[in-house]
């Protein structure tokens, strides 16, 4: 492979692929928050 | 949470978004995205594919998680409420849209089943390349396969939100993990690295090439799911503190990471065991990669059956899976208009079934069908955003998108964004028209009889519009009130 075609792969497969981990993450944290504190409204 | 609520909810965030993933997973994320990428440049498709994700998928998916949440409707119901009575005949259109695709896709789902059970038993790969799918498509065979695949859909749908979570809860994640394995088998054949720099390889001359941007949005609108009023219908289950905006990226980003991974096992595999076929493979079509194609490549390969029957697995459950949100969003207008859960399942199934059988009987009026009804998706996700300017962008986005309950506030990018989902969608629709008519010529894209033809649009759209325009009245009368969340109207 050339290197503009790892590049490509990296960067596209780390946009979506990264992009999922973090946002599954940052959706767990704030769920935890959530069962934390299960009376107060949760503000953005 | 109260029991009623407790029951028409789904009872997890991440219960809802399995559920959600296989709405938006479906057999195009498998066949249609690797032969696309490796038709349209590769790498140099990969770049507005990502981009759409953004410009297209999430913004609409976006609209369809908030419209659903705040009106716990249907797509006809939700537009009636939350846009205006006046407006329910494009949710009508939007529900009849999908319901029209849920009558091939139960064809279909039933062609992966036929294979599955191939694979399984050795039946494939045939002698004869082929053989097997000119003896089965089109005939009865496939009338039975429809038939179990619809019948069941229609049991998990029956089982109402906990079934349809149960089903998920199973299908999505042994989806996910076969993936994963058929990826990681297909990097690791000899010869796979062709695959890898045939996928990610970018020309970046050719990104001035408008088709490839075309067809990158083509496929994003087609892949998610954004746009069809499946998600919408999904999002009525929703519970009241669960979070609109990370959801709708996540379900995004979810859709296309099985993409990419779908991409990757199909390309490294065809380029490991028939690099000189590479061209022919991918311009098969949906139907001649997998169905013909496949077989033949996994037999070449060690263990080649039992990865193949893998392969035809998780091509059933990402087709079931979408089967079963086309079922219940048809239910659910039914539900909507004050029909029992019971009977609409049953006048769905019934519909499902009489309207399948032609569509798995004749090739012709199957492709007819699958070529009419991915336009109208278009148009779905015109009517969308045309829906959100109608209500005021910023406004829709305050009241909303920002309730109570999100986990991130949505900024007026998201505002720029519908409009650019409009223009978006118009150029799609004049490109999709204009492209037809250069390559027909005028006299034969007229023929409404054709398989893809701008006539057979043009006269089918006219139909079922003229429908939900009649009865527009009677439709906006499924209108109710808003859900009031605390906190909203930020």
């Amino acid at each position: 492979m050339s290197g503009a075609a790892w590049i490509t792969m990296v960067l596209v497969c780390g946009y979506v692929w990264g992009g999922l981990a973090f946002l599954v993450s940052f959706a767990m944290r704030k769920e935890r928050f959530k069962d934390a504190s299960p009376g107060q409204p949760w503000e953005p | 949470m109260s029991g009623s609520e407790r029951s028409s909810t789904f009872t997890t965030r991440w219960a809802m978004l399995l559920v959600m993933l296989g709405m938006a997973v479906g057999t195009g994320n498998i066949w249609r995205f690797p032969r696309i990428a490796a038709t349209n440049g590769g790498g140099t498709f990969l770049v507005p594919w990502a981009i759409f994700l953004l410009a297209w998928s999430v913004p609409l998916l976006l609209v369809e998680f908030a419209m659903g949440k705040a009106a716990r409707r249907g797509p006809v119901g939700a537009f009636a409420t939350l846009i205006g009575r006046s407006w329910a005949w494009m949710g009508a259109w939007i529900a009849l849209c999908a319901t029209f695709i849920m009558f091939y896709y139960s064809v279909v789902t039933g062609w992966c089943l036929r294979y599955l059970a191939a694979a399984a038993t050795g039946e494939l790969p045939g002698a004869e390349p082929g053989a097997l799918w000119e003896g089965y498509a089109g005939s009865g065979w496939a009338v039975l396969t429809m038939a179990i695949s619809l019948g069941l859909g229609v049991w998990v749908v029956a089982g109402g939100v906990r079934g349809i979570e149960r089903a998920s809860r199973v299908m999505m994640p042994t989806l996910l993990v076969l993936v994963v394995i058929l990826a990681i088998r297909a990097v690791t054949l000899p010869g796979a690295e062709r695959g890898l720099a045939f996928l990610f390889t970018p020309d970046l001359s050719a990104l001035g090439n408008s088709r490839v941007w075309l067809e990158a949005l083509t496929q994003n609108a087609w892949d998610t799911g954004a746009g069809w009023g499946l998600a919408l219908t999904y999002a009525t289950y929703m519970r009241a503190r669960e979070d609109t905006t990370v959801n709708a990226f996540v379900l995004g980003f979810g859709n296309n990471s099985v993409s990419l991974l779908a991409g990757i096992m199909v390309l490294c595999t065809v380029f490991s065991i028939r690099p000189d076929a590479a061209g022919e493979i991918v311009g098969a079509g949906n139907t001649g990669l997998t169905f013909m194609w496949v077989p033949q490549l996994f037999a070449a390969m060690p263990a080649g059956r039992f990865f193949m029957a893998l392969f035809f697995l998780a091509l059933l459950f990402a087709a079931m899976t979408s089967l079963i949100s086309m079922i219940e969003l048809a239910t659910r207008v039914l539900v909507d208009r004050g029909v029992s859960r019971a009977k609409a399942i049953a006048w769905v199934a019934a519909a499902g079934f009489a309207l399948g059988v032609p569509r798995a009987l004749s090739m012709p009026f199957f492709e007819n069908q699958d070529n009419v009804w991915g336009v109208g998706l278009l148009l779905s996700g015109l009517f969308f955003a045309l829906a959100v300017l109608r209500y005021g962008v910023d406004r829709f986005r305050q009241r909303f998108i920002n309730s109570a309950g999100s986990d991130v506030v949505i900024g007026r990018w998201w505002n720029a964004a519908i409009w650019l989902v409009t223009i978006e969608a118009v150029v799609l629709l004049v490109w999709w028209f204009s492209q037809t008519l250069s390559e027909q010529g005028l006299a034969a894209s007229l023929d409404p009889f054709a398989s893809w033809s701008l006539g057979t649009v043009l006269l089918q759209f006219a139909v079922v519009l003229g429908l939900c325009l009649a009865f527009n009245r009677r439709l906006g009368r499924l209108a109710g009130e808003p859900e009031t969340l605390p906190g909203e109207g930020r």
